[in-house]
């Protein structure tokens, strides 16, 4: 049989700075629309299932395979998060995060006026400036009032505190009795849930009691509580600025928080190669490849992953696990484009 | 796999690193989709056969507007040294009309011709019926013996 005319054809130069500068590339594009969602378990709640909502188009969520669908919310629907994070956007563009364990209450969606309530756990928003029209959630007797920022709220449980944290712009906190209270970015309050009325006698008193016996703290906070897109996001920041452990700081944050986002494998590729490259971590890089394999064996950068996972064999000096990774690596792409470098590893074979 | 292939499809080395990315952020977006693991590298080369698909469509209808020139591809930069002369000969035909053919013309006939595939595999490659494939190819060939008997 007659060769095919491609093995008679040059092949375009690859070297190693092309290589990065191609996935790089890749890996910024492939972050920069990032919208997946990592799904949970809608739970039938109230009057009305969010889980009917969703079968109905009430909201549009974000998945690779399909364009967001328009939607409206009705009024009275619960958002209820199970052992993962859940993200909706809503139609007017917001961005609702709900930390796993968590349930959120859609009381109304108008053009004029968004309430939401948090009922349990953490909520995280990102909420678009729209002109005249209030947004405002409400953990218990504490209503936020949004302008267009990115913000949290955590409602924890009966008895204990709701806690506000700002990431972007300014929120006005609210409740009865008290002076509404701006709450800017980077800053946290922390609401204690001491009870201030002799109508609640069941209530604890506040665990931790706040600075100088105030009821409510503003505290400063660097880092808030963050979402694992924050930390795609950081560790993206931290790799351009080349600031390494950061990065990787942040992409381990990133595996415990969402260890199944669709992101999950290049997370763990990108913290093996930091590991390996950069920080000195052999062993550290294999357990990141390794995983990275795992999770995602068909993954674009496997194959770069298998040839990596052979050098940090090699490097530990592991002999056997660096012969089966290099005879896997060769078995899987004879053609491939680190095969010369792989087959001179582990040694003789 | 991905560059050699994007490389001899467009036959222009500048626009190679684009395709090449646009293929991986398209492949990255539908991983879901990729049942077998096993199959990834056909399943990649068909991504990558569409969306050089896509991009010669675009450029062919931008030259047509006027937005864009045609650039002549260099056929003598693709031929290897050691290739024996009648397969130049037939690369340099190949390569040499490439330009004058439609979109789904210039795709089939390099996968068939250069890539040596059977017409099934360019017809999933490309998702179009097998009847299709033998159409395109029928006036791509027509076009290469042309180029063969002005070189003869």
């Amino acid at each position: 049989m007659t060769r095919p005319l491609r093995d008679h054809m040059t092949e375009p130069s690859l070297d190693e700075a092309r290589l990065e500068r191609q996935f790089a590339n890749i890996r910024d594009r492939a972050e920069a629309p990032r919208g997946e969602v990592i799904r949970g378990p809608w739970v039938a709640a109230g009057g009305l299932a969010l889980a009917a909502a969703a079968a109905a188009g009430l909201f549009f969520f974000y998945a690779p395979e399909a364009a967001p669908e328009q939607a409206e919310v009705f009024d009275g629907a619960h958002l209820e998060s199970g052992a993962d994070e859940v993200r909706v956007e809503l139609r007017d563009g917001t961005q609702i995060a709900l930390d796993p364990q968590s349930r959120l209450e859609l009381a109304s969606h108008g053009t004029r006026r968004v309430a939401l309530a948090v009922e349990r756990g953490t909520a995280s928003f990102d909420v678009p400036h729209v002109e005249g029209r209030s947004f405002v959630v409400r953990a218990r007797d504490v209503e936020v009032h949004v302008i267009g920022t990115r913000f949290s709220v955590s409602s924890l449980g009966d008895g204990e505190d709701v806690i506000v944290t700002v990431t972007e712009g300014v929120v006005e906190v609210r409740r009865p009795g008290s002076q509404p209270r701006r709450v800017s970015a980077g800053e946290e309050l922390r609401i204690d849930r001491a009870p201030r009325e002799a109508t609640t006698p069941d209530a604890e008193p506040s665990v931790e009691p706040e600075p100088d016996t105030a009821q409510e703290a503003t505290t400063r906070r660097p880092r808030p509580r963050p979402t694992a897109a924050d930390l795609w996001a950081r560790a993206t920041e931290a790799r351009r600025a080349g600031d390494a452990r950061e990065a990787a700081t942040a992409y381990e944050a990133f595996l415990r928080l969402a260890p199944r986002d669709s992101q999950a494998a290049l997370a763990a590729f990108e913290l093996g190669r930091l590991r390996m490259d950069r920080l000195g971590d052999v062993r550290g890089a294999i357990e990141a490849l390794r995983r990275a394999l795992s999770t995602a064996p068909g993954a674009p950068f496997a194959e770069d992953a298998q040839a990596r996972l052979v050098d940090a064999y090699a490097r530990a000096g592991q002999r056997d696990a660096c012969a089966a990774a290099r005879d896997r690596y060769l078995s899987r792409y004879p053609s491939g484009a680190h095969r010369r470098s792989v087959e001179a590893r582990c040694d003789s074979r | 796999m991905v560059n050699g292939l994007a490389y001899r499809i467009l036959g222009r080395p500048d626009e190679v690193d684009d395709l090449v990315q646009d293929s991986f952020v398209q492949a990255l977006s539908s991983l879901d989709r990729l049942q077998n693991p096993a199959a990834f590298s056909s399943w990649m080369g068909s991504i990558v056969v569409r969306t050089a698909h896509k991009r010669l469509r675009r450029r062919s209808l931008r030259t047509r507007l006027g937005l864009e020139r045609d650039k002549p591809i260099d056929v003598e930069i693709l031929v290897s040294r050691t290739a024996p002369p009648d397969v130049a000969i037939e690369l340099r035909a190949v390569y040499g009309i490439l330009n004058r053919l439609s979109a789904e013309e210039r795709v089939a006939l390099v996968l068939r011709r250069v890539e040596g595939m059977k017409l099934a595999e360019v017809a999933e490659a490309m998702n179009l019926s097998l009847a299709t494939v033998k159409r395109r190819l029928a006036k791509a060939e027509k076009a290469v013996a042309a180029a063969l008997e002005a070189s003869s």
